[in-house]
C-alpha cells in the first residue's frame, strides 16, 4: 500500500515535469522562435515529452492497469540519459562543455530509476477474455 | 478475434517502422557528428524516444487489450509530435521557407491509425464467473 502510494506520488510529480515542457513547446513555437534558432527538432524533441505529462498523470488513479505505460515512461527517460551521457563524454573528448550537463543527466536517470524501482506488481487475477467469462458464465448455468 | 489480429499486425508495423531510428541515432552519435558537423545537440535525444516506443509497440502486440494505455499514449504521443509539424510548417511557410509536409500526413496517419484500432476497455469480471 505505501509502495503503490509512493509510486503515486512519483507518477504525479513526473507526470507535472513532463507537462511543464508543454510551456516550453509553446515558447518555441510562439513567434517561430525555433525558426530563427534554426532548430527544427527541439520542438518536435518538447512535443513527444509534453504528451508522455499527462499520460502519467493518467496512470495515477491505477497505476497498476498502465504496467507498460509506466515501463514506457521509465526506459524513454533511461534512453533518454543514456543518450545525454554519450553526448556528454563526446562533448568533453573535444574540449568542449555540454550545456546543462551533468544535472540533466541525474535528472532523468532520477526519474527512469524511480519508476522503475516501484513499478507496480502484476495484478493478483489473471486477465480473463470476455469472450471467455460469457463462454464460462453459458457452462455455468447449462451444468447447473 | 479479426480486429485483434489487424490491431496486432499494425503494432508490429508501427512498430518495425520506430526501430530503424536506432541507425540514425547511431549515425548521429558516431564520430560524435551532431556535435562536429550538425551542431544540433537535440537531434540525438529526440531519435533515443523511437527506440523505446518501437520495442514498447512490439510488445503490446502480445496482448493489445492488456496494454491499451500504452497503445494510446503512442496513438497521442504520434498525434501531438504530427501537431507540433503541422505548426511548424505552417510558420516556416509564413516566412516564406520551405518545409516539406509528408512527415506531418505519416505521423498523423499512425497516430488516428492507432487511435481507432485501440482495443476496447475490459470488461469487469463478475464475481464468481472466472
Amino acid at each position: 500500500m505505501k509502495r503503490e502510494r509512493a509510486l503515486q506520488v512519483v507518477l504525479v510529480l513526473v507526470g507535472l515535469f513532463y507537462c511543464f515542457w508543454g510551456y516550453l513547446l509553446f515558447d518555441d513555437l510562439w513567434h517561430s522562435r525555433w525558426l530563427s534558432g534554426h532548430s527544427d527538432v527541439m520542438p518536435m524533441f518538447l512535443s513527444l515529452n509534453t504528451a508522455l505529462g499527462p499520460c502519467l498523470l493518467l496512470a495515477v488513479k491505477q497505476p497498476a492497469n498502465h504496467r507498460l505505460m509506466i515501463a514506457y515512461g521509465a526506459w524513454s527517460s533511461l534512453a533518454h540519459a543514456f543518450t545525454m551521457t554519450i553526448m556528454s563524454a563526446q562533448a568533453v573528448a573535444h574540449g568542449m562543455h555540454r550545456q546543462d550537463s551533468p544535472q540533466d543527466i541525474v535528472i532523468f536517470v532520477a526519474i527512469g530509476v524511480a519508476l522503475l524501482a516501484l513499478f507496480p506488481a502484476k495484478q493478483a487475477s489473471p486477465a480473463v477474455r470476455p469472450e471467455r467469462i460469457v463462454r464460462q458464465a453459458e457452462a455455468g448455468t447449462t451444468s447447473s | 478475434m479479426k480486429r485483434e489480429r489487424l490491431t496486432q499486425i499494425v503494432l508490429v508495423i508501427v512498430g518495425l517502422l520506430n526501430l530503424p531510428q536506432i541507425y540514425l541515432l547511431y549515425k548521429d552519435l558516431w564520430h560524435s557528428s551532431w556535435l562536429l558537423e550538425g551542431k544540433n545537440e537535440n537531434g540525438p535525444m529526440f531519435l533515443s524516444f523511437f527506440i523505446p516506443v518501437g520495442v514498447f509497440l512490439l510488445l503490446s502486440a502480445r496482448r493489445p487489450s492488456e496494454y491499451r494505455s500504452a497503445i494510446a499514449l503512442a496513438a497521442w504521443w504520434n498525434i501531438s509530435h504530427g501537431a507540433v509539424m503541422a505548426i511548424q510548417t505552417v510558420e516556416a511557410w509564413v516566412h516564406g521557407v520551405h518545409r516539406n509536409f509528408a512527415d506531418v500526413i505519416v505521423v498523423l496517419v499512425i497516430g488516428v491509425v492507432l487511435l481507432a484500432i485501440l482495443p476496447a476497455k475490459r470488461l469487469a469480471v463478475a464475481p464468481g464467473v472466472a
